[in-house]
């Protein structure tokens, strides 16, 4: 079995959980450009953020530290959603490794076989798991520091270029923001790993999920300010506008800094997929308890690899919406059983 | 099977007859002490006559007094002689052997069934001397020597609380290596002494003669390429290790003892920290991170850079590197696997060489590898440069040298086949297996993760001694995860 008990702390578990919720805003190669200037995304992001809060806190009862799993039930009633958990962690990783591949080939021209990328990637992400959640939680504050000295070097580098004049105001907020919120919507399958993780650290203070959110919305309004500040109306046409930013970014004599901040986002995005892929694991060894570690590892691989091959070649637009639905779909199911309420920290 | 001593002078003698006859250093001689027939048993290479002759024979040989037995006389020195010696009875032939082996002398009487042992230890030993391996600029230039009661002695005096306490204990079944474990009880984390004391009741190796034959034992992870143990030659490093809450485990024999457990971030510290002021400490415990992720991964990061992002170089930079490239036979990561490996053979000659040739080392790496390899188009300029910044690099962390040298050519072969993605993984890999290792139920990379308050403390700087006084400081503070399977 699995390590069952991961007693990750409040800092450890925040750390985590924000990594891999705000690389999905950084590195997002292929995704749809938004088209409404920072004023309006900002304020569609913060009713989208509001409404996933209330939903996913509504359904696991975060208010009273409600365990989401328990893998030690043995009870049948669990499998369906420790399953279906595990299926759809299995997909967000192999689109993870996707979007990763991508990510570094759109970001240079170098050449590398996808299979060669996926069963390294695969290898890395069994590698961690086998070392367990401790190993994860720490190498993300690592990664975390770096990703923070890549995002203040950005906004270092392009400083010099903003202008407050790009600012837009918009003549219709009130509709242009509900329009925003509505396309922009995603509840992210990491979210549902972190609740995964959390489920197994024991009763968590209120405030942990709400200061996650706090944060990502925050780095939002970073990116997407500096955004419109540095590029103005180009930002609207970018799929990746902080990534554009890293690439006009200089500082001094160094040009090409977009390398080094490629390189770290992808770190970050290496990272996700080892959350992923541990709680899939997790939850596959909680769903067939004969299976052994090292199988239940071998498993989840397979299912990410196939995940993955059928994501690189099938372009799939409303693939955000279905991961948003199934993610959803999946709290539903695991707060149908839920273990044994301990009163929260708070 | 146990040897009691029998009291019969000439059955005993010949039991050690039987053990150290043939030995060359076995000295035994047959006297009469106060009347009575005794025998003076020792090994001359580790105790000296003179020593015997001085604190027992000659104080006898002026004792009026005659005893009617050997027992008599053995009471007497035990317990009312007024000589200046501290003898210990033993019963036991075997024990008695032993102590022949550690330096002392055993005396034997007819009669008595109890045999006297007392320390007349003399033999060469290194005295001593500055370290060899942490230099330092300020601070005590002691090291350790190869004895450890000596040793001991060097620890005593800087501690001097009653709660440092030395146990000692034996390993190697045929050297009978005392192997002292040294902690201080007020601080020592509860629980990891015991688990230390565990780990090295169940060592049965057939010899020790050094601590680094204990250290796989006492690490989680003994084939990974980071250890949980540390190493020191230093007594004030490892006072301020038991200060800590530490264990430390010294063999007789070696001047280098274990330190346990050994967090990561210390092998970014040094004594001469503690001496300099806390801004230039800082500024030096920086530079060495830098270094260590300098010399880890340069040369791969040139290497996959140069070939499958050269866009990323200056445009100058970029024509230089083409042409030194193109000038050398050698793909540009095989150039840099050969350098590296000629670094590691001119350093691994230059310590095993005798020194009245050793000049000549540096002398050829420098003129082969340097000069002629170079002016010749073997090897391109560029790659030696960064091979020599990635050695001095690893050189200002010597602890880390090991895992350095062997990560730095996975870097080089990661970054030369697969590029980018091969030094981002290979990365992942590293930091992943750093941040997994734990060392007795602590993480090898606290403070720095998880994070706690001890990283401004003394771990990735450190603050000055006035806002430290007061407080106590332990590795119990460190914070602790939560239930781990450890099998």
């Amino acid at each position: 079995m699995l390590k069952q008990q991961s007693k990750l702390s409040s800092m450890e578990l925040f750390v985590t959980g924000y990594l891999c919720l705000v690389i999905d805003l950084i590195a997002k190669p292929g995704s749809v450009p938004i088209k409404y200037c920072a004023a309006i995304t900002i304020l569609a992001s913060a009713l989208d953020i509001a409404v996933v809060y209330f939903l996913v806190a509504g359904i696991t009862e975060w208010k009273n530290g409600a365990k989401l799993f328990d893998l030690t039930d043995t009870s049948v009633a669990v499998k369906p959603a420790f399953f279906c958990g595990f299926l759809l962690l299995a997909v967000a990783a192999g689109d993870t490794i996707a979007t990763t591949f991508r990510f570094l080939r759109s970001a240079s021209d170098w050449q590398l076989s996808f299979l060669v990328f996926l069963l390294l990637t695969l290898a890395i992400a069994v590698y961690a798991s086998k070392l367990g959640v401790f190993s994860i939680a720490r190498t993300a504050e690592v990664v975390l520091v770096l990703l923070i000295f890549s995002v203040v070097l950005i906004i270092l580098s392009t400083l010099g270029r903003a202008d407050l004049q790009n600012l837009k105001v918009s003549v219709d907020p009130a509709g242009e923001v509900l329009h925003a919120a509505l396309r922009g919507f995603s509840v992210s399958p990491s979210l549902f790993a972190w609740f995964v993780l959390v489920s197994q650290s024991g009763p968590q203070k209120q405030g942990l999920f709400f200061r996650v959110l706090l944060a990502v919305f925050c780095s939002y309004v970073v990116f997407t300010l500096v955004g419109e500040l540095v590029l103005g109306g180009f930002a609207l046409g970018q799929s990746q506008p902080f990534y554009t930013l890293a690439r006009i970014g200089n500082l001094s004599v160094f040009r090409r800094l977009d390398s080094l901040h490629s390189f770290v986002w992808a770190l970050v995005l290496v990272q996700k997929l080892a959350v992923l892929f541990y709680t899939a694991s997790l939850l596959l060894n909680g769903a067939v308890k004969k299976l052994t570690a090292n199988a239940a590892m071998a498993i989840t691989a397979a299912a990410c690899a196939v995940a993955a091959i059928l994501l690189g070649r099938i372009k799939m637009q409303m693939l955000p919406l279905i991961l948003t639905v199934a993610t959803i779909l999946v709290f539903l199911l695991a707060s149908l059983r839920k273990g044994e309420n301990p009163p929260s920290e708070s | 099977m146990e040897h009691k001593i029998t009291g019969n002078l000439e059955q005993d003698i010949v039991y050690f007859k039987d053990c150290f006859g043939k030995s060359a250093d076995f000295y035994l001689k047959t006297t009469k002490i106060c009347d009575v027939e005794c025998a003076i048993v020792l090994c001359d290479v580790v105790a000296g006559v003179d020593n015997a002759w001085e604190m027992l024979l000659r104080p006898l040989r002026e004792e009026p007094r005659d005893f009617d037995n050997g027992k008599a006389l053995m009471d007497y020195l035990t317990e009312n002689s007024a000589l200046a010696f501290s003898p210990k009875a033993l019963t036991d032939l075997e024990a008695a052997r032993y102590a022949l082996t550690t330096g002392h002398t055993v005396l034997l009487c007819q009669g008595a069934t109890s045999a006297l042992m007392f320390s007349t230890q003399d033999f060469i030993q290194r005295s001593v001397s500055p370290s060899d391996s942490e230099v330092n600029v300020y601070g005590s230039k002691e090291a350790f020597s190869d004895v450890l009661r000596k040793n001991m002695g060097l620890i005593r005096r800087r501690v001097r609380t009653d709660g440092l306490i030395i146990e000692s204990l034996e390993e190697g079944r045929y050297t009978r290596t005392e192997v002292a474990l040294i902690y201080h009880r007020d601080l020592v984390k509860p629980g990891l002494l015991e688990a230390v004391r565990e780990k090295l009741q169940k060592i049965d190796l057939q010899m020790v003669f050094d601590t680094s034959y204990l250290a796989p034992f006492l690490e989680s992870a003994p084939y990974g390429l980071f250890s949980g143990v540390g190493i020191t030659d230093r007594p004030d490093t490892l006072c301020a290790k038991i200060c800590e809450g530490k264990v430390a485990v010294l063999a007789d024999g070696t001047p280098y003892a274990l330190l346990i457990p050994y967090f990561f971030p210390e092998h970014f510290q040094c004594m001469d920290d503690y001496a300099s002021r806390p801004y230039y400490a800082s500024f030096i415990r920086l530079l060495k991170y830098t270094a260590f992720f300098i010399a880890v991964m340069l040369p791969g990061l040139f290497v996959s850079a140069a070939n499958f992002t050269p866009e990323i170089f200056p445009e100058q930079m970029l024509y230089k590197i083409a042409a030194s490239e193109g000038a050398t036979p050698m793909p540009l990561f095989l150039e840099a696997i050969f350098v590296n490996l000629l670094l590691e053979i001119v350093k691994e000659a230059g310590l095993r060489m005798p020194k009245s040739i050793g000049h000549s080392v540096s002398l050829v790496a420098a003129l082969i590898v340097g000069d002629a390899a170079v002016q010749f188009g073997l090897i391109g300029s560029p790659i030696v440069i960064i091979a020599a910044i990635s050695a001095i690099c690893g050189f200002l962390v010597p602890t880390l040298y090991q895992p350095i040298t062997i990560l730095r050519v996975l870097f080089i072969l990661a970054g030369g086949i697969l590029g980018p993605a091969g030094i981002l993984l290979l990365l992942m890999g590293t930091l992943f297996g750093i941040c997994g290792i734990d060392t007795f139920g602590m993480p090898y990379t606290a403070p720095l993760t998880p994070y706690a308050p001890g990283i401004l403390r003394d771990g990735l700087l450190r603050t000055g001694w006035k806002a430290r006084q007061k407080e106590t400081f332990t590795i119990s503070d460190l914070p602790e995860e939560g239930e781990r399977d450890d099998s």
